[in-house]
């Protein structure tokens, strides 16, 4: 089981809301691992990394693989649909297709796509908590 | 696995304000801020020249907001 936390973060609508937030590793084009932070979106029909990050982990823009994704507000997102594996933890490790937007201004999203059929994932929002059952 | 054990850098990113920084990238080694820029790769690279062996979590952090992650 693995168990990631909700963070408090200044919003709009409340002072502070609460968003689940996992630590994941992406493996990039380059073979290293990057560890970084993203939120978990059951909504996000696909994970989401932004330009820089993408960039970082050495893939490439290839301009007929660009889609445009529709993201919140109907506002359209250039992305370019990548394969990479996440690492959970030491020993939960999953082959994902992801979405490198090629903008800076998405957060990195942990969606469906791949991923969550993977898992039992239970939100325990009054804990603060977010459960990961791997499913063999 | 609760990741809430041993996992400083991630504990670091949950309980902290770091409104300071609001739409910046972070890394972040042994509980501590250690680099910041406005985009990854910038960061990345100040963190791998000046701490060449240590692992460190990377993370955006968000802007104030109402932030609507889906359709």
């Amino acid at each position: 089981m693995i168990i990631y936390k909700y963070r408090n973060e200044l919003g709009t609508i409340k002072k502070f809301i609460k968003r689940p937030v996992a630590d994941i590793e992406l493996l990039g084009k380059d073979k290293d691992w990057y560890w970084v932070t993203a939120y978990i979106d059951s909504g996000a029909d696909i994970s989401l990394i932004p330009y820089s990050l993408g960039l970082s982990m050495g893939f490439e823009i290839k301009k007929d693989e660009i889609i445009e994704l529709t993201g919140a507000g109907g506002r359209e997102i250039p992305t370019i649909m990548i394969k990479t594996k996440i690492k959970f933890t030491k020993d939960i490790i999953r082959d994902a297709e992801i979405g490198w937007a090629l903008i800076e201004t998405v957060p990195i999203l942990l969606g469906r796509h791949t991923l969550f059929e993977t898992f039992n994932i239970t939100f325990q929002e009054k804990e603060g908590l977010i459960l990961f059952e791997p499913i063999e | 696995m609760d990741k809430s054990n041993g996992n400083k850098n991630y504990e670091f990113y949950i309980n902290s304000d770091l409104s300071s920084h609001s739409g910046k990238w972070i890394a972040i080694i042994n509980g501590k801020i250690a680099a910041v820029g406005d985009r990854a790769d910038t960061v990345i690279k100040k963190v791998k020249k000046e701490y060449p062996k240590k692992k460190y979590l990377l993370s955006k952090v968000p802007e104030e907001g109402l932030l609507v992650l889906s359709d």
